[in-house]
């Protein structure tokens, strides 16, 4: 074995006895888990009809090396009527940057990097290892896109910069032009109408907004509790969550409360954290304010694991629908939370 | 509104099947360490382990008919990861700066500075190449064993493996 093999050998291992396993835990997990989404069957007519795209698109190097920063706001943010669902129909789903500045991504970038756009306007770009998201509004007339808000925070941490893909999100600024070439391509092009990108449909979009004209309850339990519904899992990767705790979603009209519990085992359930808000046409949660506990269930003390995943749920900007998921799409244009198992539907 | 009631029977809860915790027990680690060395993080990890261990529950009374079960828990976790990665991206998160991966201190820091290398550097390289080396150095598998596993013949596994490692190398030495 060379040196580096050897080095290798060493530091895969050295990073493996990192985890911890608990069994019981995972039994549960499994247990109550949803079965795995399947792949999207038109991803693998997309890879090969990227495949004859080589050399097809080109980017423009000076994007390339912008430094990755939110652009002002373009577009009022205020409480918008419900969208035509076939407005933003030619740019909505799955898309990804297949070549840029006629270099070909690699493979692993290829794969993590990706823009998605819903009807309700609601976008998000997986950048690399950075994921960002806002809302957007695309005029079909002028082609032209502007993007409204951007993304809470916008900067990328330093530990993450090296991965991010600046490419990714340069398609995504106000002014872009977005042309559908056809059904699963679209061109990119700059205020001076240079094509600087091409993008390559993958799939159809899977988040949709969530539409608040019934009222609802949708609900998530944490680990070892017989609540009705389960957390997918994805609030557990939020950063420092704290899977123990249980979410519950209430809509009523266009009110939206969500309310973090800890969860009763042998304790009295307590209020971890209470806000509410207002949806609207196009799943957007604004107006957020935080409510006071009802005296049945207590405020609990908290720790910081559970501040940080609280902070996440109240970070939601918007509400979308995945199959049978409810999706708080939340800060930084990440999905905060997936909700399961809707009841009272 | 509903209100939820405590103590309510769960809706959609897999039933238990007899052995499937007793593998848990016996190799639910070492797939979740080859997971986390595959996917280079542990939420991908998690997630990858959990998906497998579904399906493994979906199917166990092949699972348990397999000559190695874990061997075949192993085949379907690798097989998962190369499928996850062609799947939508949009659920994915960013990840925390305390979530990224920690290294022993107790080389000095210059082999901690370029352990941490290397580790990012595997992660940039393509799925396959990281499988392949994974499969090599943490399970201990020959190139035919790993072969089998990926679906892929023995000279494509020895062709990653060099070009994977020339990859390493490479950023090493720049």
């Amino acid at each position: 074995m060379s040196d580096i093999e050897t080095r290798l050998a060493r530091v895969l291992r050295e990073q493996a006895d990192f985890v911890d396993f608990d069994p019981h835990e995972w039994s549960r997990r499994v247990a109550s888990a949803p079965a795995p989404k399947r792949r999207f069957p038109m991803y693998a007519a997309g890879l090969a009809a990227a495949a004859a795209l080589a050399g097809a698109v080109v980017l423009s190097g000076n994007l390339l090396d912008r430094a990755p920063h939110p652009p002002a706001s373009s577009s009022a943010t205020s409480a918008t009527a419900p969208v035509d669902p076939d407005r933003f129909s030619p740019v909505v789903g799955d898309w990804r940057l297949m070549k840029i500045d006629g270099t070909t991504l690699t493979e692993s970038d290829s794969f993590a990097s990706a823009i998605t756009l819903t009807h309700s306007g609601w976008w998000q770009a997986k950048a690399g290892c950075v994921t960002f998201g806002s809302f957007f509004a695309w005029d079909p007339a002028t082609e032209k896109f502007a993007v409204e808000d951007w993304t809470t925070g916008g900067g990328v941490p330093p530990a993450m910069a090296k991965c991010y893909l600046p490419a990714i999100t340069a398609v995504l600024r106000p002014g872009t032009v977005l042309s559908p070439l056809d059904e699963d391509q679209l061109v990119a092009r700059d205020a001076s109408g240079k094509e600087f990108a091409r993008l390559m449909r993958t799939g159809a979009a899977e988040i949709v907004p969530f539409r608040g004209n019934q009222s609802s309850t949708w609900s998530i339990k944490a680990l070892g509790t017989d609540s009705p519904s389960w957390l997918t899992g994805y609030e557990a990767k939020m950063g420092n969550a704290a899977p123990w705790l249980r979410v519950r979603v209430d809509v009523v009209a266009d009110r939206i409360t969500i309310t973090t519990f800890r969860p009763a085992g042998s304790a009295p359930e307590c209020t971890v954290d209470v806000i509410s808000g207002r949806i609207d046409g196009r799943g957007r949660v604004e107006a957020v304010r935080a409510l006071d506990p009802t005296p049945e269930a207590p405020r609990c003390g908290v720790d910081d694991r559970e501040i940080a995943a609280v902070a996440a749920v109240r970070g939601v900007q918007a509400l979308g629908t995945t199959g049978g998921h409810l999706s708080l799409l939340g800060a930084h244009g990440s999905t905060a939370a997936e909700l399961a198992l809707p009841s009272g539907r | 509104m509903e209100v939820m009631t405590a103590g309510r029977e769960p809706e959609g809860e897999r039933a238990r099947v007899p052995g499937f915790e007793e593998f848990l027990v016996a190799h639910g680690k070492a797939l979740l360490r080859l997971a986390y060395v595959i996917t280079g993080n542990r939420y991908d990890a998690d997630d990858l382990l959990q998906d497998t261990l579904v399906d493994l529950h979906q199917r166990w009374s092949r699972v348990e008919q397999a000559a190695a079960p874990y061997a075949y828990a192993r085949r379907a976790l690798v097989n998962r990861h190369t499928s996850n990665r062609r799947r939508r991206w949009a659920t994915e998160l960013p990840v925390a700066p305390g979530a990224l991966p920690q290294f022993p201190v107790d080389g000095g820091q210059d082999r901690v500075a370029e352990d941490e290398a290397l580790w990012r550097r595997l992660a940039t390289l393509p799925p396959r190449m990281r499988q392949v080396l994974v499969l090599r150095y943490v399970e201990d598998l020959s190139d035919a064993e790993i072969a089998d596993v990926l679906g892929i013949g023995v000279s494509a596994v020895r062709s990653s493996a060099s070009r994977a490692i020339g990859i390493l190398r490479e950023g090493e030495l720049s």
